[in-house]
């Protein structure tokens, strides 16, 4: 075989480089170069856009548009602090943002799109049918700037079988049996697995906020008023902390992140738990769960009185779709917007476990068919409100209560003290009404 | 003595350019923040020491603080004396050097991330493989999630356990690099075995035991995913070190000037450690062979 020297490999490396990229060029309208749209969300919208019974409701949109959809998935905070930094460049590849009503405050409300043009140009289907309460969550000086997608209403889930092997027909239903009903599902299965008999988010505040809430008190009511230092709040940390010094609760209750909670639902280690009702079709995964189709659903706790009267206690916090301000694909961003907002699709998302934010979708009889939980979802919903507020401090007031309560919870304080340091650190942060 | 011309200062312009570029600028733009009042979507105020005395009166940067200092000694000393141990075994001969040599270096391959999490899995006190067999043969239960001493604790060992392959083979090649002649003369002087490690092994090593120190002090300043991933530094932010305080200042609570100032406290902090054992070193090691 001949020798080739240094630059007559070169030569040839580049000639034959040269052929290949001129051979390979597809001319334009064959190429099908598809637009990369990024979103940032939480994994739950991307699951429930993108995957489920109901299918991917994001395909015929995309398809029509030549549109290729990034999901940036990321925890709460990380979320948000990346939404609110990359509104903050000159301009973004993102096209939408989805953004947790606690965090639409009005100072962050400049980075976004106001939408009355936009609706006013191509409106969405319908658009009444959306709850405006949510809508209006996410307005400021009159401009509307996010179109609600999801609200997360709690409810109470329970494993059914755990509940039969001791004896139990139903879940609790009043705050007064509630520990009664924690040191009776607490218990050692015959396997030799420990189950806990309450499970909770530790690292967040909404959970103790529905049990002060059934005892009579509240955390943040809706004209910016701490009353974390009354009796229904104080019951509240007093039994979480009678459930933690009992063992009815994972000793590792505080270190336990959300999936670390659901992961222990799924494998039996929790009995019950707060969550939305959407997460049953998670809990319920035969792919992941040691006890599919076991998992229930029912109201969440309230008290004796609040039953007899038929009234329901439920927090939820809903998400909402923004187009940034510097995007560069607004227009897209608002056809996305629209196309995941339609009658259909909210139908569909709900069928893949979203909380649908049309007040028509629960009487759909596909919902009614295919989502067990809907009629109880809408009964909650009428009577669901936000566990906190919006307001520019709401982290750092999160942070408090969680501080407070975890100090409670653990015994390092007396709840009495917890409950009047959350109200003399929070009120100051809150907006002066 | 050799010329340094133009051509030099265009041969070292592209690396000093990068570092101008990448930690100069940005660090006076942090400087200038941890002046400011600033928020995502508001134009950053000038406050003045606003920031700074906010900090020096939060209770809560000082427990970070005193959390920081205690963690990171526990973590260079620990790893400092196992490390010193370890070389020291090697040194004297092992059988299956080779194999032995890559489990002492496997925790460095692995992903911060990762390893954290296994440590937490495997001692979850509810299903931990770790923790259950810890109960099994009598041991006391490690509470690291409700225990702000057992989970700084935790975080220690699995520090130490993560970066111990890097004190490992600073001290381990220093170790091979002092004479062989040496230990031979002293031999042939009578001296003990006391004596050889004393006066041959410790001064020849003691450079790169500074030098391991300094930057295992500065690393470990920056504490981070240890506490972060295993107890978020709960409960009760009773195990937040410093770089957890700067994070939630920064981006949960988003006040950037804070958490400008934080930054700035810290790398004085960390400044004022390393000068000292800078000093030291060029004291007990480079100043003799200069």
């Amino acid at each position: 075989m001949p020798r080739m020297d240094r630059r007559q490999f070169i030569g040839r490396a580049l000639a034959a480089g040269t052929a290949v990229a001129t051979l390979g060029r597809v001319p334009p309208a064959a190429a099908q170069v598809r637009t990369k749209l990024t979103i940032i969300s939480h994994r739950v919208h991307q699951q429930t856009a993108t995957d489920g019974p109901a299918g991917d409701v994001t395909r015929a949109w995309t398809d029509q548009n030549n549109v290729s959809l990034e999901w940036v998935t990321l925890d709460l905070n990380a979320i948000h602090d990346r939404i609110f930094r990359e509104g903050g460049l000159g301009s973004s590849e993102v096209a939408v943002d989805f953004v947790l009503n606690t965090r639409a405050v009005p100072e962050v409300m400049n980075l976004f799109e106001s939408l009355e043009p936009y609706l006013a140009k191509a409106p969405i289907e319908d658009f009444d049918d959306i709850s405006q309460g949510m809508v209006r969550a996410f307005s400021s000086k009159g401009r509307r700037h996010g179109v609600p997608f999801r609200h997360a209403v709690n409810a109470l889930h329970y494993n059914e079988v755990l509940l039969k092997e001791r004896g139990l027909d139903r879940p609790p239903q009043v705050i007064e049996e509630l520990l009664d009903y924690a040191r009776r599902m607490t218990y050692t299965r015959a396997d030799g697995a420990r189950v806990h008999g309450w499970g909770m988010q530790a690292d967040n505040y909404s959970d103790v906020v529905k049990l002060a809430r059934a005892w009579g008190g509240d955390f943040i009511t809706e004209d910016y008023k701490c009353v974390a230092d009354g009796p229904g709040m104080i019951k509240a940390l007093t039994l979480i902390r009678t459930m933690y010094s009992e063992g009815l609760i994972p000793k590792n209750i505080t270190a336990m992140k959300q999936n670390d909670v659901i992961t222990a639902m799924q494998n039996g280690q929790i009995a019950t738990t707060y969550f939305p009702f959407g997460r049953t079709v998670l809990f319920n995964d035969p792919k992941s769960s040691k006890f599919p189709g076991a998992f229930k659903v029912a109201l969440p706790i309230t008290n004796k009185e609040m039953l007899a009267r038929g009234e329901v206690i439920a927090t939820a916090e809903f998400w909402s779709m923004m187009i940034p301000k510097n995007s560069k694909y607004k227009d897209l961003g608002w056809g996305l917007i629209r196309e995941l907002s339609t009658k259909a699709n909210t139908i569909k998302t709900a069928i893949n476990g979203n909380g649908p934010i049309r007040a028509s979708a629960y009487s759909d009889p596909r919902l009614k068919e295919k989502v067990s939980y809907a009629a109880l979802e809408s009964r909650a919903l009428k009577a669901a409100r936000v566990p906190m507020p919006a307001f520019n401090k709401a982290a750092e007031a999160k942070d408090i209560f969680v501080e407070e309560m975890q100090a409670a919870m653990l015994g390092l304080q007396a709840p009495e003290v917890s409950a009047r340091n959350m109200t003399r650190r929070i009120q100051p942060l809150l907006p002066r009404a | 003595m050799r010329k340094f011309g133009l051509s030099q200062f265009a041969m070292l312009a592209p690396a000093q350019g990068m570092l101008l570029l990448v930690i100069a600028l940005p660090s006076l733009y942090v400087f200038w923040l941890s002046f400011t009042e600033s928020s995502y979507g508001t134009s950053p105020v000038f406050v003045g020491w606003e920031n700074y005395a906010a900090i020096w009166n939060d209770r809560y940067f000082w427990r970070a603080l005193v959390n920081t200092l205690v963690v990171i000694n526990i973590i260079v000393y620990g790893e400092l004396v196992l490390a010193f141990v370890i070389a020291l075994v090697f040194v004297k001969g092992v059988p299956f050097r080779r194999v032995l040599l890559a489990m002492v270096l496997t925790p460095y391959a692995i992903s911060e991330v990762v390893a954290i999490v296994i440590w937490k899995f495997m001692l979850d006190p509810n299903v931990g493989s770790l923790a259950k067999a810890m109960l099994a043969v009598g041991l006391p239960e490690i509470s690291w999630a409700t225990n702000p001493v057992h989970g700084l604790g935790l975080v220690s060992v699995i520090s130490i356990w993560l970066h111990l392959p890097f004190t490992f083979i600073i001290i381990y090649s220093a170790m091979l690099a002092v004479p062989k002649e040496l230990y031979e003369s002293a031999i042939v002087d009578g001296a003990t075995r006391w004596q050889s490690f004393r006066f041959i092994t410790l001064p020849g090593i003691l450079p790169a035991v500074f030098v391991a120190l300094i930057f295992r002090y500065i690393f470990a300043f920056r504490l981070f995913s240890e506490v972060w991933l295993l107890t978020a530094g709960g409960p009760a932010r009773t195990t937040e070190v410093l770089s957890i305080y700067l994070y939630k200042q920064s981006f949960t609570y988003a006040s950037f000037g804070k958490g400008a100032a934080t930054g700035w406290v810290m790398v004085l902090v960390s400044g004022v450690f390393a000068a000292i054992y800078l000093r030291l070193l060029y004291r007990r090691g480079f100043q003799r062979d200069a």
